[in-house]
């Protein structure tokens, strides 16, 4: 992982519109970015616009970046807030899936009391989320926006946020419960394999 | 490999804080990055301003010359609008020519109207100078000063030629079949001199044209009755004009 030293020497390249520093900062974070994208895109497609438009904010505004903020998160604001763009675009055209389609039981709940899930698996199920309910899951979980820029946003209500966050949160538990049993059901039917073997 | 193990309920602050640190480190292979997202894809861009600002500059040039032209030939256009103008006068000149010839028609009528009685006096002179070319002379002329106003004389011409022809049969002396105006004209001497004195004719003579013509300024139906009376009444008239000369005796 390069210094902040470092990575301050090519933030100055950058300001100055060095071609090879802008090729540099791509290459550093253009994974972490573009995992972003597809989290508020739940589209690879769709992703990689937003991330060649959010790479564009980056070099045409760098130079009103402030060394006070983390850079990461200066940078993920613009690729969140340009996918947000781009949701809603999506939206003119889309069906919005309403999160009542999607209710978490108590069951599930209980099932989640021990879970067991990979990062791969949490991708998967928040890809499975409707598009509502992804994009104020990732802004508030992984984001870390308030409800009231949520809600200014995405030009919703504050509680329609809050409710589309605790119903999220609850299909996640419920999809990571699911696939957690199925986990434990393969592991243990390795293991009786792996027996039966020995 | 699992990540995490979760062995007690968890909350909602924790479920998010778990979520958060597994996929803020989440890294998926980027695409490769557009060809002009990059600051050395800027020179095509430049060159292409260049190029604009070419453009936009040969256009400037040739607006302001078209411009300057444009100025130059702006005398040549204010004199072919004067031109133009010259030309139109040229042309509404037959038309104002032709509104006065309506404006003087158009008092000649106004005067026809006015001067009904002078032209019942024509009428008469025609009668007395009888021509077929001058009565029609005449009527073409008032119809083409008034239509409105030429009926009322060619009615007391009529009138006045009706009473005169009836009065020609009356004496017998006239052939109506071969009565032309000229005959007609000369009849009323002739009838009245038949068949009234020397006194009445000259009486009658005086007459026929006053009496015959004065209701024809004020309207077509009396210069047709008086006639009528006088025709019908200058066999009537030999009474009391004989009455006078009798009674005088008497």
């Amino acid at each position: 992982m390069a210094s902040s030293e470092e990575l301050i020497g090519l933030i100055e390249e950058c300001k100055g519109q060095n071609p090879a520093a802008q090729r540099k900062l791509y290459a550093r974070f253009s994974g972490q970015l573009f995992a972003t994208a597809i989290r508020h895109t739940n589209c690879r497609e769709d992703a990689e616009d937003v991330l060649q438009d959010s790479f564009v904010k980056i070099f045409k505004h760098i130079k009103s970046y402030r060394q006070d903020y983390s850079f990461e998160g200066w940078m993920r604001r613009i690729v969140v807030n340009t996918a947000i763009t781009h949701y809603r675009k999506n939206l003119k055209h889309s069906h919005h899936q309403d999160i009542s389609e999607f209710p978490a039981t108590p069951r599930d709940l209980e099932n989640f009391s021990d879970p067991e899930f990979t990062a791969e698996e949490l991708q998967l199920a928040i890809a499975q989320l409707p598009l509502g309910y992804r994009t104020v899951f990732c802004m508030y979980v992984i984001e870390g926006f308030k409800h009231n820029e949520i809600a200014e946003k995405l030009d919703i209500d504050v509680n329609t946020s809050k409710s589309q966050l605790s119903r999220a949160r609850k299909y996640l538990q419920r999809v990571l419960a699911t696939l957690s049993a199925r986990a434990q059901s393969t592991s243990s039917q390795a293991a009786g394999i792996a027996g039966t073997a020995s | 490999m699992k990540e995490n193990n979760f062995h007690t309920n968890m909350t909602d602050a924790d479920f998010d804080a778990r979520c958060r640190a597994m996929l803020e480190s989440s890294q998926v292979t980027a695409p490769e990055p557009r060809a002009d997202l990059f600051a050395d894809a800027a020179p095509k861009g430049a060159g292409m301003r260049w190029v604009k600002w070419g453009t936009a500059a040969i256009f400037l040039a040739g607006s302001t010359l078209w411009l300057a032209s444009s100025n130059t030939e702006g005398e040549p256009d204010h004199s072919s609008l004067e031109k133009v103008e010259e030309v139109s006068t040229k042309a509404q000149e037959p038309e104002v020519a032709q509104a006065a010839a309506e404006a003087a028609s158009a008092q000649n009528a106004i005067g026809a109207a006015a001067s009904a009685g002078s032209e019942a006096t024509e009428a008469a002179e025609v009668l007395a100078h009888p021509s077929p070319a001058s009565i029609e002379g005449s009527e073409t002329s008032s119809i083409s000063n008034a239509a409105v106003v030429s009926e009322v004389p060619a009615k007391d011409v009529g009138s006045a030629e009706a009473s005169l022809l009836e009065a020609a049969p009356k004496s017998g002396t006239s052939d109506p079949a071969s009565t032309d105006a000229g005959q007609v004209a000369e009849t009323p001497t002739v009838s009245l001199e038949i068949n009234m004195n020397d006194e009445v004719h000259i009486d009658a003579t005086e007459a026929l044209p006053s009496e015959g013509l004065t209701p024809a300024s004020e309207g077509g139906v009396e210069a047709e009755v008086v006639p009528e009376e006088t025709s019908k009444s200058s066999p009537k008239l030999k009474l009391p004009l004989t009455l006078p000369s009798g009674g005088g005796k008497r």
